[in-house]
C-alpha cells in the first residue's frame, strides 16, 4: 500500500507540474514560482479530496512546506494515515 | 486638480504602523520636490513597482503633484515583461522600495494622463490602459454620488493594488475623500484567513472582494467579524451566483454583499445592484455615473457598451485596438448581457477568450505567444477551464516536439507571471483547426475533457 508521505509527493507534484523525476527537497511556500497563493489552494483543494480531510483557516496558513503538510495529515488521522 | 486636500489616515495592516492625514500630505510634497529635483515634468510617466503599501500611494499622489504619470506594476511580473512594459510606456523612472532606477532623460509627454494600467504585457504589444486626472475625478464623484458611505470611517483592502478594482475603487476614491485605509497584502491567504478579525480590530465599515475570495473564506470556515461595524462589502471582476451572495451575506451578518460590475477601460466600478438586492439572472444592478446600450441583440442579449465620463483615453500606442472599442464616446464592453425593463443590466458572459482565474484576467493569445518561443512545444492553445474555486483555470493543449511535457512547464517559469502557467496540460498530436486554420478555444476545451 502507498505510504501518506508518496501519496502526498504524487498530489505536489501533480498540482505543481514538478514531472515524475524532478527533486522536491526544499520546496517552500511562496519560495517556488509555482506555489503562490493561487498554487496553495489547488494543493489543499487537492490534499482534501485525496486524503478526505478538511483544513480549517488556521491549518491553511500554518503549512509552508512538505513536512509540516505530512505532519498535519498525521495528525488529522483517518484516511489521511 | 488637488487630490490631497482631504486625505484620510493610512494604515499598514501586516504591521499596524499608521501615517496620519496630515503628515502623509507633508510627506507627498516632499516626494514631489524630490521628484522634480529629478527632473520629473508633467506628463512624464514613471513605473511603480511597490505592491500593496503605503509608499505606492504616496508616490502616486507626489507624481500627481507633479502632474505627471503613474504605471503602477505587479511587482509578481517577471524581468522580462517589466522590461517590455517600461519600453512600451516610455517610462523615465521605475521607483520601488528603497530605490530609483532612472530609464530615459527625457520620454513622451501627455498632459492630463494620470494612470496607466497594464493588463498585459507578455507580447511584443502591452496593452497599456490610459486613463486622465479628469477622468478619475469624474469616477470619484460618480462613486461618491450612487453609494451610501457618508457614515464610513475605515475601509480595508485585500486586492491588488496594480489593478482598477483595487487601486481606484477600494482605495483611492474612499481613502482621498478623508476615509482611513488599511492596506494587506494582495491575494494573501493568511488575511483571509483572519478576514473576520482584521474588520473587527479596525472597526471596517467596507471592502471589496472578488467571488474566489468568498469561495475560499468560506470553504476554510474563517471566522466572521463579532463586531457590527460592516456597513456594505463590493464583489466584483468575476460572476456572482446567487447561493454564494447568500452565504457571503450571511457571513457579513447584516451588512449587504453588493454584486457590482466593472472595468479597467471605465476606471473600475460602473454599475451596482442596490443593497439587499440579489443578483438573480446575472444582475449587476444599475449605472453608476455610466449609461448602457445593449447592441445586436438577440432575443434581448447582446454585446454592452457603455458610455461614463470616466471612460479610459485610450490602449497606449495602439490606435487600432483603441479605435476597435471605443465609438463616439461609447465603449464596447466584450461582454454579453440584457437591459431589463427597468434598465438594469444582467450580464451573460463574454464574447471573447479572456481568461478570469479568481478575478485576474489572462489573454490566451498572450500566454501561446510566449509558449511558442519554447523549443519543445510545435503547437500550442490555451484556454479557459472550469474550476469550482478560480471560476476558471488556465490550461494548455499542446503538441510536444519531442521534449518531455515537464520540461516545457519548467521552461514557463520567470517568462510569465504565476497566475497566467497553465495548470492544466493536455498533450495532443494535432490542435484541431477549422478549414481557414483558426483554432476554435471551446472545440479544444472540449475535446481536452472528454
Amino acid at each position: 500500500m502507498e505510504s501518506m508521505e508518496d501519496r502526498l509527493k504524487k498530489i505536489v507534484r501533480s498540482v505543481f507540474n514538478l514531472g515524475p523525476s524532478g527533486s522536491l527537497d526544499g520546496l517552500v511556500y511562496k519560495d517556488h514560482p509555482r506555489w503562490d497563493s493561487l498554487g496553495h489552494i489547488q494543493l489543499i483543494l487537492s490534499l482534501e479530496k485525496e486524503f478526505r480531510v478538511k483544513f480549517s483557516s488556521e491549518d491553511v496558513v500554518s503549512v509552508r512546506t512538505l513536512e509540516d503538510i505530512a505532519s498535519l495529515l498525521r495528525k488529522k488521522g483517518g484516511q489521511a494515515s | 486638480m488637488n487630490f490631497i486636500g482631504n486625505l484620510g489616515p493610512l494604515i499598514d495592516g501586516k504591521t499596524g504602523e499608521v501615517h496620519e492625514g496630515g503628515a502623509l500630505k507633508s510627506r507627498i510634497r516632499r516626494r514631489a520636490a524630490e521628484l522634480a529635483v529629478e527632473g520629473i515634468l508633467g506628463g512624464d510617466r514613471v513605473a511603480l513597482a511597490y505592491g500593496n503599501s503605503p509608499e505606492l500611494l504616496i508616490d502616486l499622489l507626489a507624481l500627481w503633484e507633479r502632474h505627471a504619470c503613474a504605471i503602477p506594476l505587479d511587482p509578481g511580473l517577471p524581468a522580462s515583461e517589466v522590461e517590455r512594459v517600461l519600453q512600451h510606456a516610455e517610462a523615465r523612472m521605475l521607483l520601488s522600495p528603497g530605490r530609483t532606477q532612472r530609464l530615459r532623460d527625457s520620454s513622451r509627454r501627455e498632459a492630463g494622463e494620470a494612470l496607466i494600467l497594464y493588463t498585459s504585457g507578455t507580447t511584443a504589444l502591452p496593452k497599456g490602459i490610459v486613463h486622465t486626472f479628469e477622468g478619475l475625478a469624474s469616477k470619484f464623484r460618480a462613486l461618491t454620488e450612487n453609494i451610501e458611505a457618508a457614515s464610513w470611517k475605515t475601509v480595508l483592502c485585500l486586492l491588488p493594488m496594480h489593478f482598477g478594482h483595487g487601486l481606484i475603487c477600494n482605495c483611492l476614491w474612499p481613502w482621498l475623500a478623508s476615509r482611513g485605509l488599511v492596506l494587506f497584502p494582495s491575494n494573501d491567504l493568511e488575511v483571509f484567513s483572519r478576514l473576520g478579525e482584521a474588520v473587527d480590530r479596525y472597526r471596517a465599515d467596507f471592502f471589496s472582494t472578488v467571488p474566489s475570495i468568498w469561495r475560499w473564506v468560506l470553504h476554510t470556515g474563517a471566522a466572521a467579524p463579532r463586531m457590527k461595524t460592516l456597513k456594505r462589502v463590493h464583489c466584483a471582476s468575476a460572476p456572482l451566483d446567487e447561493p454564494l451572495w447568500e452565504q457571503a451575506n450571511a457571513w457579513t451578518a447584516g451588512a449587504p454583499v453588493v454584486n457590482v460590475y466593472g472595468t479597467t477601460e471605465t476606471a473600475g466600478w460602473i454599475a451596482g445592484t442596490a443593497p439587499g438586492e440579489r443578483p438573480e439572472d446575472g444582475s449587476v444592478g444599475g449605472g453608476w455615473g455610466c449609461e448602457f446600450q445593449v447592441r445586436e441583440a438577440r432575443e434581448g442579449v447582446g454585446e454592452v457598451w457603455a458610455r461614463t465620463d470616466a471612460l479610459m483615453k485610450g490602449y497606449l500606442g495602439r490606435p487600432e485596438m483603441t479605435a476597435a472599442v471605443l465609438r463616439a464616446g461609447w465603449y464596447r464592453t466584450g461582454d454579453l448581457g440584457r437591459l431589463d425593463d427597468r434598465g438594469r443590466l444582467h450580464l451573460r458572459g463574454r464574447l471573447d477568450d479572456v481568461i478570469n482565474k479568481a478575478g485576474l484576467k489572462i489573454y490566451p493569445d498572450d500566454v501561446e505567444e510566449v509558449l511558442k518561443q519554447c523549443a519543445g512545444v510545435a503547437d500550442v492553445c490555451v484556454f479557459g477551464e472550469p474550476h469550482p474555486l478560480f471560476g476558471e483555470e488556465v490550461a494548455a493543449a499542446v503538441v510536444l516536439k519531442g521534449d518531455a511535457l515537464s520540461r516545457v512547464q519548467s521552461w514557463c517559469d520567470g517568462k510569465l507571471a504565476g497566475f497566467k502557467i497553465p495548470r492544466k496540460w493536455y498533450p495532443l498530436k494535432e490542435i484541431p483547426r477549422n478549414e481557414r486554420g483558426k483554432v476554435s478555444r471551446r472545440r479544444v476545451l472540449e475535446l481536452c475533457r472528454g
